[in-house]
């Protein structure tokens, strides 16, 4: 109890870094997911579109009723169109010129202009638009006039395939995307907690002066090591168990089912191999500075290259060869793979179940450099 | 006295090897693994045709060999416009390569064709819509000759040739165009922000140097500061020629990141040079003159003060964007207030105004403001620093 009384006496006296940071994490969690970006479904179905109809007429009513079922019609006003297309808030923009569903009527072949963003979304937008004046066209060339092509027109687009979903089990797909990219933002949350509050505790522990009186003090050795430990694993449980709860509070339906005690078991092995690593970052610094510089370069570092802020599908194929050298791919990967998962089978899990044991293996090969390193670092 | 101590600051600083590291090794890896984890993200999110399965109909009709030909139309490598990489195969291998994933979804072509698909997405979307529009035409160009055929037997023709009137009324539908011009011009990258928040980021670093260099000018500090509060040198030389030496030190720091991120990583920075340059400089005061601010916060240690510049700097490239461009726009758009004072968005927005060519208000208006923050701070800091008095040290 000695050693874990001291453990939380040196965090409650880093107590302002430490909750700067947790709250800084907090928030980063909080805002990242009001935003579209991540895993899971990295573009929307429905294409974001702007319209602005100068010509008001029945067909481009139609138009305009046909797109707004087809896609996420938004109202943008023109002076932040610019901004809009560069960070896809649309992705595609549509004007109607005025008197345009006059020319075409008279059979006339007026142009329309669209600006596009770089994504197939807005591929989509412009086959939708073409779709429609297109099928308008035709009923307008058998004889009909503006009213007739448009009500035609609506009848004929209203012809669908039928879709089914080959999922046998009915999920909240939108809460379990956005509960996959959490998670996928937990690697990096939980590697900076884990290195920054263990690392910074356990290099004021291996102070030199400190440790010396502790060698010669009549404490055990082997216990004083092992209070140590479980010290830092009740640290490391405590910042696990808060993003944990954070997840249950965010997404309650999907923490209810299989994939939710998935996310809650990686996350947990993961928390582990983090905690090793802020073991190994605590052994090899020689100053509290160089602690934070590893925490951030190893974070962001881990974060970046094994697709925790980068959908892996969108990363070099070099880097993602590379990057199964690193815990955080595993991490993530079985986080991707727990989301596509349908129903539970040992076929299904066994991949999930591999990525698990490399983390294990990873906090193993982790805490066994921070023995290494800490022991060459006494006999120096 | 001016220039031994900006001299000596310059040395010390120099000597200082976590701030060489935070000042330019950390941008530098940084900057790296943004190039690495982004490098093929435009190539990553352009169009490629979408890996689908084919059941064909059992009993052939019209109507699915129709379907058929037009999905296969829709395959041709050899098209521009090819939309799908299809191959045939049955109902029961198709439904396992949906669940392993090695397919967007599978249709089961037949009078009325079914799409079957594991989850939504842009590829289904795309497979859905592709299918109705053949459904739609086929529709279309059927009605077109069924009311042809009437009008033929109307006019004393008994037995019209069906297939000549379907084959014109299918080219008359499929040929017909509408006029669609895309006026963007040239397609702007948006990771090119993220490079913008590092560059801000490393602007904002030169608040640890210049909070290094003027808090060796406290007598609370360190015993330093005791020894130069009690010369005869005013206060506002000793300051001014660290806090010059602090920004010189970032420039230089500046430089070889904006160097790096230019010629090997080949990051765009527009056409404006003298902007970007003048930006980035402001940029660095801003950054300095809030170490500065934060030396002269009272009852804080010098490690939280640290810890206080960083976690803010890294709070405010967040909101710029440094972990997804998404969230600069967002804030912007529902918390306009966040990044009109967050100096890292200031720095950020002023390089996008740039590389987009959004217009100079944009870039002059982040600008002043920058002038304006780094203004404030410094005055607080001065009457924080000056005249003061001490019980005991």
């Amino acid at each position: 109890m000695t050693v874990f009384r001291a453990y939380l006496r040196i965090l409650k006296k880093r107590k302002w870094p430490v909750l700067m940071m947790s709250a800084g994490l907090v928030l980063f969690s909080l805002l990242s997911f009001g935003t579209d970006s991540g895993t899971g479904y990295y573009k929307a179905s429905k294409p974001n579109v702007v319209i602005y109809d100068h010509d008001d007429s029945k067909i481009s009513d139609g138009l305009c009723a046909y797109l707004k079922k087809k896609c996420d019609v938004k109202k943008i006003p023109a002076d932040q169109i610019d901004d809009a297309l560069f960070y896809e808030d649309a992705e595609y923009v549509l004007t109607i010129p005025k008197g345009y569903g006059k020319a075409l009527t008279e059979g006339d072949e007026p142009e329309l202009k669209i600006r596009t963003s770089n994504e197939s979304s807005s591929l989509l937008a412009k086959q939708y638009t073409h779709e429609y004046l297109r099928t308008v066209k035709v009923y307008l060339s058998a004889g009909n006039d503006a009213e007739t092509a448009v009500k035609e027109t609506a009848s004929s687009l209203d012809r669908a395939a039928s879709v089914k979903m080959e999922r046998k089990k009915k999920v909240n797909m939108t809460e379990l995307g956005k509960a996959t990219q959490f998670f996928n933002f937990e690697n990096y949350i939980l590697l900076c907690a884990n290195i920054y509050i263990i690392g910074l505790i356990l290099f004021s522990f291996r102070e030199e002066k400190l440790e010396r009186r502790t060698r010669i003090s009549s404490m055990n050795f082997h216990r004083y090591n092992r209070d140590l430990l479980l010290s830092n694993l009740v640290v490391s449980l405590g910042i696990w168990a808060v993003y944990t709860l954070m997840a249950v509070l965010f997404y309650p339906q999907t923490m209810a089912t299989d994939h939710g005690r998935l996310f809650m078991m990686n996350s947990f092995l993961f928390n582990l191999c983090a905690m090793s690593i802020g073991f190994f970052v605590s052994a090899i610094s020689k100053s509290k500075n160089t602690v934070t510089a590893l925490m951030n370069v190893i974070a962001l570092g881990l974060s970046f290259l094994c697709g925790a802020f980068v959908p892996m599908s969108m990363l070099p194929a070099g880097v993602l060869k590379a990057a199964h050298f690193l815990p955080s791919y595993w991490f993530v990967n079985n986080n991707d793979l727990i989301q596509e998962l349908d129903v539970i089978t040992g076929k299904a899990l066994q991949p999930i179940g591999q990525g698990g044991l490399i983390l294990i293996l990873f906090a193993a090969v982790f805490f066994g450099l921070s023995l290494f390193f800490t022991a060459k670092k006494r006999k120096a | 006295m001016f220039a031994h101590n900006f001299l000596y600051t310059l040395k010390i600083l120099l000597g200082r090897r976590s701030l060489v590291f935070w000042t330019m090794a950390f941008p530098l890896i940084l900057a790296t693994l943004f190039y690495l984890a982004f490098s093929n993200f435009s190539a990553s999110s352009q169009f490629e045709p979408i890996r689908i399965a084919v059941v064909r109909s059992e009993e052939k009709t019209e109507n699915s060999e129709i379907f058929e030909s037009a999905i296969a139309t829709l395959s041709d490598p050899d098209q521009e416009t090819q939309v799908f990489k299809t191959h045939y195969t049955t109902a029961a291998k198709a439904k396992q390569q949906l669940a392993d994933n090695k397919i967007a979804g599978y249709i089961i072509s037949s009078d009325q064709p079914s799409v079957h698909i594991k989850e939504n997405g842009i590829e289904q979307t795309i497979l859905k819509s592709a299918v109705d529009e053949i459904l739609v035409d086929t529709d279309i160009i059927q009605h077109a000759a069924a009311k042809q055929i009437e009008i033929e037997m109307r006019q004393g023709n008994p037995n019209p040739d069906v297939q000549s009137i379907t084959q014109e009324a299918a080219d008359a539908v499929l040929n017909e165009d509408v006029k669609i011009k895309d006026i963007s011009g040239e397609h702007l990258d948006p990771i090119m922000v993220e490079f913008y928040t590092l560059l801000a980021m490393v602007c904002m670093y030169s608040g640890t140097i210049g909070m290094e260099a003027v808090s060796k000018h406290q007598a609370n500090v360190n015993a330093q500061g005791k020894r130069t509060s009690i010369t005869g040198v005013k206060k506002s030389t000793l300051v001014f020629s660290s806090a010059l030496a602090s920004w010189l030190i970032q420039l230089a720091a500046l430089t070889v990141v904006f160097l790096f991120t230019y010629h090997v990583l080949h990051i765009d920075y527009g056409t404006h040079w003298m902007q970007v340059i003048l930006l980035t400089c402001v940029g660095s005061l801003a950054g300095l003159c809030f170490g500065i601010f934060v030396c002269t916060l009272p009852k804080i240690s010098q490690p939280n003060k640290d810890s206080l510049i960083i976690t803010l700097t890294m709070v405010g490239s967040f909101l710029s964007g440094m972990m997804g461009v998404d969230m600069k726009y967002f804030i912007d758009k529902n918390m306009p207030l966040v990044n009109k004072l967050n100096p890292v968005a200031m720095i950020t927005d002023g390089y996008y105004a740039l590389y987009t060519n959004i217009g100079a208000a944009r870039f002059y208006e982040d600008l002043f403001s920058l002038l304006i923050f780094s203004g404030i701070l410094l005055v607080i800091a001065i009457f924080g620093l000056r005249r003061q008095t001490y019980d005991s040290l």
